[in-house]
């Protein structure tokens, strides 16, 4: 599967936005499908299976919400959210429910464009090699071996800033909410615990940044504020792809 | 007692001296009662002294018949000297009593007059006076509450703020007559009541009333093994009720008169604002306008360049208007007190990472950079309100600045060490000296503003002030403007 020849399904009430969406994502070689409500986007993903899913939260009848979690009964398909500021609660839990990303309104196209090729890389290559290495740049994570390196040489991460590290890259070219990575990681009675989020991604930042003096890792993990972190891939960093080695 | 040792004493006297007639002795004892007790005590001693005596050491002896009539007529005296004498003492000693009691009556009206008094809101004082009211009056729980109508009340003060409040049950109510001291407690069953009343003690309610009306009660319990209310205890409750019900008017007044006050500025403000904003949303959009109806327009022969240029004006205004619309919305919920920030404890370089990369897209040949203390402890803020706020310092710096401005972002320890201070700063033109403390109250009526100056740095006061910080302005080393935010750091015992 080629990337140009990726087959979008674009669900947004408003004629004029999904119009104009429509044609930028059409001019960039994606096929393009264009629905207005909650039940033709279920009607258009059984009948079809897009590659990728846009989703406005704010629709007549099925909200989106509905359709992530009906989507995310037994497909991982990329599903980036278009959601406009009041519907920020919403945004949050169409998240949790496994969307993967999420534009606020109104975005730019460059934005909606870097966004939409994340996601289908992400969709591509999954998660690591056949063993679950990972490989970002001069980054990789060994699962078999419960262990990080950079260049070669041993980030030394503490038992719960692994896990915490591998739920992250878990999430690469998305949007990891912090209340999934908490249930992840601490367990499910810590899902609003953030501070412990806060603190150990910090450490792993110093870590990180201590490993790779020349900063290429900077940026690999961001806060997105009030929501969790966004986890950048190779291409997004600016580093060359590869997806773990043998 | 003192009638067994007076006995003892005359018994001494009788035998030791021979001292015909010891009897006056026993007026000691009459006395002595008076003082210790009241006049009723001290008549009952000297009539118990006479059967004594009488019975002890008037002839013949151990029997209450009386031989000789100067041994009456002594009998008949020692009755009457010591009844006046008792009768004498013991008003003297009620009426020191009364005295005393009013004194302390007196004293506690006054302290609670000046607490009411002197405090700025009544709501400040009332705890002190409802302490002082469970002290005087012996209550083991006193409440003041505000609302038309007993059931429906609100609890402004309480003496044991951490229990709950008893279930409202049948409770002495305080009947007042024009004479205070005529006032009477009446027991009353409100249909409310739930079913079981409670025996283990009593309640009394005090009507605090206004002008117009019923403005709530003071509520009283004590236990029910306690004597009931004295007259003195009555009245100190009834005029606390009074004070407390001419300083609810007064603040009632005071309250009303600030109202009015701030709706008419907050009209003044609102029209300036309006105004402000007007101007602001239509800037962008005729940028807009012109730029796409040059597009449209088949009679202009545009270079793909020029075109690529207006539909980048395009969304460069758009982004504009879309920041303007948010500080808008921000300015309202600030403005209607519905923004509640939601706190968490988090570390500063994840406060400041995002809104510094999002402004770094936007520097256009502005050089940023960003100087953060090390070690510095978190942050207990919302960090989506703290990043729109930073978002709109950084904005600011960018937007009033030329294109080769430096722009620093600093953050440290305050020197009290219980805040972290981050300030962004610019060598750019500043501001005039007298406008850098009005630069947050932009939309101040009178005040001039430049376009688009001011609603973007009241946002980020508001969002500020909600956490619990604080914002300012002043002339920055680098010679331009310097906002610095001070915001509280996670108390020591937070995790």
């Amino acid at each position: 599967m080629t990337r140009d020849s990726a087959h979008l399904l674009l669900v947004e009430d408003d004629d004029a936005m999904r119009g104009a969406v429509a044609a930028n994502l059409s001019g960039h070689g994606y096929a393009v499908r264009q629905v207005a409500t909650g039940e033709d986007a279920l009607q258009a993903w059984e009948a079809a299976r897009p590659d990728l899913i846009l989703l406005d939260l704010g629709l007549p009848g099925i909200d989106g919400l509905a359709v992530v979690r009906h989507v995310r009964r037994d497909a991982t398909t990329p599903i980036i959210i278009l959601s406009a500021r009041d519907q920020e609660r919403d945004k949050v839990a169409a998240l949790d429910a496994g969307a993967d990303d999420y534009l606020a309104k109104p975005f730019g196209m460059a934005e909606l464009q870097a966004r939409v090729r994340a996601a289908l890389r992400r969709a591509v290559a999954a998660s690591g090699d056949a063993e679950g290495r990972i490989q970002i740049g001069p980054l990789r994570l060994d699962p078999a071996r419960r262990l990080v390196t950079v260049d070669g040489g041993v980030v030394h991460l503490t038992p719960r800033e692994y896990e915490l590290f591998k739920a992250l890259l878990g999430h690469i070219g998305r949007v990891a909410p912090a209340a999934r990575l908490l249930r992840a990681v601490w367990g499910a009675e810590y899902a609003s615990e953030r501070h412990y989020l806060h603190v150990h991604v910090g450490a792993i930042r110093r870590k990180l940044d201590a490993a790779d003096p020349a900063g290429r890792l900077r940026g690999l993990v961001v806060a997105e504020p009030g929501v969790g972190y966004r986890v950048r891939d190779a291409e997004e960093l600016g580093l060359s792809m590869r997806t773990g080695e043998p | 007692m003192a009638l067994a040792a007076a006995t003892a004493l005359v018994a001494a006297i009788d035998t030791t001296l021979q001292i015909e007639n010891a009897s006056p002795i026993y007026l000691l004892a009459v006395t002595a009662m008076a003082i210790r007790w009241g006049t009723i005590e001290a008549i009952a001693t000297a009539i118990g002294a006479v059967l004594i005596y009488n019975f002890a050491f008037v002839e013949p002896r151990f029997t209450l018949l009386v031989g000789h009539v100067e041994e009456l007529v002594t009998l008949v005296l020692l009755l009457f000297v010591g009844a006046v004498i008792g009768r004498l003492t013991g008003l003297q000693r009620d009426r020191e009593r009364v005295a005393a009691r009013r004194e302390t009556e007196a004293r506690a009206l006054f302290a609670i007059t000046r607490e009411l008094a002197t405090a700025q809101a009544a709501g400040e004082a009332l705890p002190s006076v409802v302490g002082r009211l469970a002290a005087e009056t012996g209550m083991e729980r006193v409440w003041v509450a505000v609302g038309s109508n007993a059931t429906r009340e609100r609890v402004l003060a309480d003496t044991a703020p951490e229990s709950p409040l008893p279930a409202l049950s049948t409770h002495a109510v305080l009947r007042r007559e024009a004479d205070e001291d005529r006032a009477s407690w009446v027991r009353i069953r409100p249909p409310e009541a739930a079913s079981r009343t409670d025996t283990r003690s009593a309640t009394h309610r005090i009507e605090v009333a206004g002008p117009e009306g019923a403005l709530g009660s003071i509520w009283a319990r004590r236990p029910s093994a306690a004597p009931a209310l004295s007259v003195e205890e009555t009245r100190l409750l009834a005029a606390a009720a009074d004070l407390i019900g001419q300083a609810l008017t007064r603040e009632h007044l005071v309250g009303a008169a600030a109202e009015l006050e701030i709706s008419r500025r907050s009209d003044d403000l609102k029209s300036a604002l309006l105004d402000s904003v007007t101007h602001d949303l239509r800037t962008p959009l005729a940028s807009i306008r012109a730029a796409a109806g040059s597009l449209a327009d088949e009679s202009i022969s545009m270079g793909a360049g020029e075109r690529r240029a207006a539909a980048a004006s395009i969304d460069r205004e758009a982004q504009r208007l879309n920041r303007l619309v948010d500080n808008l919305l921000d300015m309202s919920r600030i403005r209607a007190g519905v923004l509640i920030p939601h706190r968490e404890l988090v570390p500063l370089e994840e406060l400041t990472d995002p809104p510094v990369e999002r402004a770094s897209t936007r520097l256009g040949g502005r050089h940023l950079a960003v100087e953060i203390e090390a070690n510095l402890p978190p942050l207990w803020v919302d960090p989506v309100l703290l990043d729109e706020a930073l978002a709109n310092l950084l904005d600011n710096a960018i937007r009033h600045t030329p294109t080769t401005t430096s722009i620093r972002l600093t953050a440290a320890l305050s020197p009290s060490g219980d805040a972290v201070r981050i300030t962004v700063e610019d060598d750019g033109p500043g501001v005039p000296p007298d406008q850098v403390g009005r630069l947050f109250e932009r939309f101040a009526p009178g005040s001039g503003h430049r376009s688009g100056f001011g609603l973007g740095l009241a946002v980020a006061r508001g969002m500020v002030e909600a956490m619990g910080g604080s914002i300012s302005a002043a002339e920055s080393d680098l010679g331009g403007l310097a906002i610095s935010i001070e915001l509280p750091v996670a108390a020591p015992d937070e995790p």
